[in-house]
């Protein structure tokens, strides 16, 4: 049996799926749009399988935006595969006039359907009493009360689906006055596109510009249909909601009451409100709230990633002592091992920030963040939720990118998810640091200011107003598909729900592990092929070579500089001096050129590079690295070779270059198309390239 | 006198709406032609505004609150 759920926003549709399937859910999306769609399973009590999807939040089958726009194409597909047998409709039994608007419509479509008071506790603490044998008989629907925080009410409703086959299917109701006079034309349209019945025709003439499934023959035959009858789509859509109201208030007269009680949600939301939505207060508390989020993920989450990295070091030395020396052992330890613990590692951010981002969902908080950030972030054509995933991604970009998923408009969710890799990330701070101490000097600049700290603050800004720029463009190119309007409904507060909060932390981490994961290991063994094989016995030659020139050195003497020489001949090194013709502009060498291909698999990768391409090993720290660059003479001047001009033109490259295997699976698995990240890969680092040959050719 | 031009505090009735997509917005959500809209309050540059009507909080842009021709109720 296949069920849907739908209902006004903040009814509480999600909690009440939660509830139904727990962990039996899957995330996907609505076929040719980035809306986000939940489809889940659970059991009768008679062991019969229900196929569950959440529809996203709408007020009434007019929809204003894209996300919206996917509720009616649900429904109003006669061949849509997922069409259900049962639809439930979630309503807000504290605010029951509002939400039974939506619930008329679907009736009106001829559906079977469920209605579900949900907050059924809030309703009634606050004063509401309704009599619900009455409600069901005068709206001729089987009713629920829910209350999906507690989960009371769930196996009663479990219990109506089971029954419900046993009740007689309606005939829809009557036709409303608003359509009298278009009654032979709906009946038209009805018979001619096998149609349940007319409510379906004036859906159909109504929104024909936007339903999907329909042919461009077919809306052209509606565009004339809509001109030759006179068909007012808006006038119509007035007087045929305020004729529901109508009607709704007739029956609610009948059977709701309000009575005095001193609980009120809403008061305690009002004083609230007061500090939160605060031209001053309201903004500084925020910024509390995102400093939180950022010390968790760049800061807390960073105790646990070290142990997972350990652990995985400490797999890895094991299974290479214990394995016999082997071409699979090596793909096994160095390629797919080091693959699975760079996805692991992103696992303890990915939980923090989720964590939350659903606390602050849960208790109504997000809502006001969008809110509030509207005014600033809608100039560059971004959702005012965007300042989350922006902000993050000044930690990284993998968590950050996979919060968009909270935006619902797709057009500012898809910019946000483009731009979110210019935000320098912490990976980039080892390179930045290590850049900055080589080449600025460490003094200060009017007694206080400190040049290095100065210089690392602008190339954040740097990333930051880079971001904000491409967002800018993007949104010039991209189609509009934004809402028309900006009228959003704020939820009262309440305290969030631990187990919504733990089921999307669950739920996130699953989705990165398996769609992003099985890329990001793939790439990761590619590098380390790249990095350990070569033409031939070119590697050989090059480690025999070393213990030629080398023959007084003991074996640990040797190994720095025959790994050296090895990364030097192997195709990484190859592809490091093939690009150096291409680099030279920008002031890089082929040291640098094979550090640019192997920090796809992370750009603090660069450090370790570099120390084995100098000779110092694996482990080499930042400051012996740093030794070695700030030696070296570039042999055509004579002068040092990691002067002003490469240093900001290297910190410039990484600061715009897309060069992270993770972003990049990412990416594609958010978008689903591989365009994108495709096009991040060319556009930034065109970018990357362009800026850095300015500021090389700038500065030296 | 628009909804934007209103300070918080105020109850005011909508006498007319510029914008039937406005309108439906707001119906859809619960604001009868006839209801009472009590400003909270604004946003720094008054935008966005915010908006209580019945037991609903709304938010919504100087924009569109300028399309919303209102009269001030005395309570």
């Amino acid at each position: 049996m296949k069920i849907a759920l739908i209902g006004n926003p903040n009814a509480g549709k999600t909690s009440l799926f939660n509830q139904l399937t727990g962990l039996n859910q899957k995330v996907a999306n609505f076929t040719g749009v980035t809306v986000e769609k939940k489809t889940g399973t659970f059991t009768l009590p008679n062991q019969k399988k229900v196929f569950v999807t959440d529809l996203p939040g709408t007020y009434s089958l007019y929809p204003k935006s894209a996300d919206e726009q996917v509720v009616l194409d649900f429904l109003l597909d006669t061949q849509n595969p997922e069409k259900p047998d049962i639809i439930l409709v979630v309503a807000d039994a504290s605010n029951l006039q509002r939400n039974l608007l939506l619930f008329s419509e679907v009736q009106s479509l001829g559906f079977p359907i469920i209605l579900v008071l949900n907050m059924i506790d809030i309703a009634q603490k606050s004063g509401w009493e309704i009599d619900l044998s009455k409600l069901s008989a005068l709206l001729q629907t089987p009713i629920v009360c829910t209350n999906s925080r507690s989960g009371e009410g769930i196996q009663e409703l479990k219990q109506k689906i089971t029954d419900f086959q046993k009740l007689t299917p309606k005939e829809p109701n009557s036709v409303l006055q608003t359509y009298q006079s278009f009654i032979p034309l709906f009946q038209e349209i009805a018979e001619k596109y096998h149609l349940p019945n007319i409510y379906w025709s004036n859906l159909y003439l109504h929104h024909y510009e936007r339903l999907t499934f329909l042919k461009d023959t077919d809306k052209q035959f509606f565009q004339t249909l809509q001109l030759k009858n006179n068909f007012h789509p808006l006038n119509l859509q007035a007087e045929e909601t305020l004729e529901r109201f109508r009607e709704i208030e007739k029956i609610t007269s009948q059977c709701i009451q309000k009575h005095e009680k001193p609980y009120n949600p809403q008061s305690f939301t009002r004083k609230i409100d007061k500090i939160l939505l605060h031209p001053i207060w309201g903004y500084s508390s925020f910024l509390i709230v995102l400093l939180l989020i950022f010390t968790a993920i760049f800061q807390w989450a960073e105790l646990p990633m070290n142990w997972i990295e350990q652990t995985f070091v400490s797999f890895q030395s094991f299974f290479k002592e214990n394995l016999p020396s082997h071409f699979l052992t090596n793909l096994w330890t160095n390629g797919i091992l080091a693959g699975i613990s760079s996805v692991v590692t992103f696992i303890p951010q990915i939980a923090l920030l989720f964590g939350f981002i659903a606390i602050l969902e849960e208790t109504g908080y997000m809502t006001r963040v969008m809110i509030m950030m509207d005014k600033i972030m809608r100039k560059f054509g971004l959702n005012g939720k965007s300042i989350v995933p922006l902000i993050s991604g000044a930690a990284c970009a993998i968590p950050a990118i996979l919060a968009t998923r909270n935006i619902d408009n797709p057009k500012e969710r898809l910019i946000t998810t483009l731009v979110v890799p210019l935000i320098s990330c912490s990976a980039r701070l080892p390179i930045y640091t290590v850049m900055i101490a080589l080449i600025v000097p460490n003094k200060l600049l009017w007694g206080f200011l400190h040049y290095q700290a100065l210089a690392l603050l602008a190339m954040y800004l740097l990333g930051l107003l880079m971001a904000m720029f491409a967002a800018k463009v993007l949104n010039r190119f991209l189609p509009y598909q934004g809402n028309d309007y900006f009228i959003v409904e704020m939820p009262t507060y309440k305290m969030p729900r631990w187990k919504n909060v733990g089921i999307t932390i669950f739920e996130k981490v699953k989705t990165f592990v398996i769609d992003a994961g099985k890329v990001i290991i793939v790439i990761s063994v590619i590098l380390w092929a790249l990095a350990s094989y070569s033409w031939g016995d070119n590697m050989e030659q090059a480690e025999k070579a070393v213990r030629m020139a080398h023959p007084t050195l003991s074996e640990a003497e040797l190994v720095p500089l025959i790994n050296s020489a090895r990364l030097e001949s192997s195709f990484a090194g190859i592809l490091g001096k093939t690009l150096e013709p291409i680099i030279e502009p920008l002031g890089f060498d082929w040291k640098i050129g094979i550090s640019l291909i192997t920090s796809f698999a992370a750009r603090e990768v660069f450090i370790a590079t570099m120390s084995v391409i100098y000779g110092l090993g694996d482990e080499g720290d930042e400051q012996s690295v740093r030794q070695k660059m700030a030696t070296e003479i570039n042999p055509k001047t004579g002068k040092p070779k990691y002067s002003l001009a490469v240093g900001f033109s290297l910190m410039i490259f990484y600061a715009f270059a897309m060069q992270c295997m993770s972003t990049f699976a990412v990416v594609w698995k958010e978008t689903r198309s591989i365009r994108y990240p495709l096009g991040q890969l060319v556009f930034f680092n065109i970018l990357a390239y362009l800026a850095s040959w300015i500021t090389y050719n700038l500065l030296r | 006198m628009k909804l934007n031009e209103v300070p918080a505090g105020k109850k005011v009735k909508v006498q007319e709406y510029l914008q039937k997509g406005v309108f439906l917005k707001l119906l859809e959500m619960g604001v009868l032609p006839n209801a009472t809209i009590e400003i909270l309050g604004k946003a720094p540059l008054g935008c966005p505004i915010y908006i209580a009507v019945q037991d609903t909080f709304i938010a919504l842009r100087k924009s569109e609150a300028q399309t919303l021709v209102i009269q001030e109720v005395q309570s």
